[in-house]
């Protein structure tokens, strides 16, 4: 039986068994998204989605990487996710303006938002580190808490699409920065300091703001750091704000595990060693990871430094990575 | 407390310092204005010490932070009157 809702006395007692899954009705899609509303759940194999004209975003590696289930066919026929109405006791007609009416709406409000902030927030880079896996967020996480043994630290460039070279999304290449756990880190962070002062038995929601100002004024003063200094330092083409706001907020992991050892109540020597390790391990991963950006090493840029220059560069790396210390002991001090 | 608030308020205070200062009666003094060809005559327009202006790559951390300097007082000196003021109305009324 297709639907369950009766509105007579209901059947004998037999089990109504569903003969497809349930129902989930289907995102408005709107011309704006360039590759349509990417879901990453499976959807029934027997739906059908529209997926609009596919743009050739400069990213293509979102459509590949989608689950196999869901290859994007290209359809003549536009919407048809009208949900059965009827059943639920609403005139048709009515259901079907009011739906045109919503999709308007919203194609409205995303071409005003398109328009006037369209090109400040830049999408696909956004999604370009946004596009992690879970086996990549374990290994990445591994990689922060201990990055000693690691080998290669350069990040993989992708085969050339249309002429011009990209790195590969987080989900191949261990060594890409991401905003994803950055973005968890901070969240979890600002959670936790709150529930310490909460066993320390003087939360205040207040706490929670400023928690999370915080941190943010310590990413913001990381990143403004080491951009001035790549400015100072005349490194070519220093990489972008996104990936040193990336790497800057690594360092929330071993926030985390000072204050869950606080927290555990280990006592202070062991609470200062959690602490120094996280600082060190942070640290290393600094320096490793800005060390392709500031130091050249592909054949074509190693001649552009010259060793007076690639000794400041050096020690700017390494002072970067001591005053990790500063910003950790900030974060720390809940 | 580290809040929004302080630190806007400590980085108006730092660009004001940076706006403040005298071109020709300290920059000058100290050697860090902004690069006009010092010596007149026939001197070669840069010097071993990394003072080179014309060839990007050789420009010394001197010139780049000189450059900084000259570029944030020239662009900031009219937002800064506005920001100043609204600053101060807000101090006189509401400050406490």
């Amino acid at each position: 039986m297709a639907s369950n809702y009766y509105s007579r006395s209901p059947p004998p007692l037999q089990h109504p068994v569903p003969t497809h899954p349930a129902f989930i009705p289907e995102p408005p899609s709107t011309p704006i998204s360039p590759q349509g509303y990417q879901r990453f759940t499976s959807s029934p194999p027997n739906q059908q989605y529209a997926a609009r004209s596919q743009y050739h975003a400069p990213f293509q590696p979102i459509p590949h990487h989608s689950p196999p289930t869901m290859q994007p066919q290209p359809q003549p026929h536009i919407q048809q996710h009208i949900p059965d109405f009827a059943a639920w006791g609403v005139n048709d007609t009515t259901a079907q303006f009011g739906m045109q009416l919503g999709h308007s709406a919203v194609a409205a409000g995303q071409d005003y938002v398109q328009k006037n902030f369209g090109g400040m927030i830049p999408v696909t880079m956004l999604k370009h580190h946004f596009n992690v896996s879970n086996s990549y967020v374990i290994r990445k996480l591994q990689l922060v808490i201990f990055p000693w043994r690691h080998k290669p630290w350069t990040r993989k460039v992708r085969r050339t699409e249309a002429g011009h070279t990209e790195w590969q999304p987080p989900r191949d290449d261990i060594n890409s920065p991401d905003l994803y756990i950055p973005l968890m880190a901070l969240v979890t962070y600002i959670l936790v300091s709150a529930f310490q002062t909460g066993l320390q038995e003087r939360f205040h929601p207040q706490i929670l703001g400023s928690s999370a100002t915080r941190a943010l004024v310590v990413v913001l003063l990381d990143f403004l750091f080491v951009k001035c200094g790549c400015y100072l330092l005349n490194v070519q083409g220093t990489g972008q704000v996104v990936d040193l706001i990336a790497y800057g907020g690594y360092k929330f992991v071993g926030v985390i595990l000072t204050l869950f050892a606080g927290l555990l109540k280990l006592g202070p020597t062991l609470y200062t060693l959690v602490f120094l390790y996280a600082f060190a391990a942070n640290a290393l991963f600094v320096l490793r990871s800005l060390r392709s950006v500031v130091l050249p090493e592909t054949p074509a840029n190693v001649g552009t430094v010259n060793p007076a220059s690639r000794k400041r560069r050096i020690g700017f790396l390494f002072l970067e990575a001591v005053l990790q210390v500063v910003y950790m002991g900030i974060l720390v001090r809940v | 407390m580290l809040t929004i608030g302080t630190i806007l308020y400590v980085s108006l205070l730092l660009i004001n310092a940076m706006a403040v200062l005298s071109e020709d009666r300290f920059l000058a003094r100290i050697g860090w204005s902004s690069v006009q060809n010092p010596n007149a005559g026939f001197q070669p327009p840069y010097d071993q010490s990394g003072y080179g202006f014309t060839q990007q790559q050789d420009a010394g951390v001197k010139v780049r932070l000189i450059t900084l300097i000259s570029a944030v007082r020239t662009l900031m000196r009219i937002p800064l009157i506005g920001l100043n003021l609204v600053i101060i109305v807000y101090e006189l009324i509401l400050g406490g």
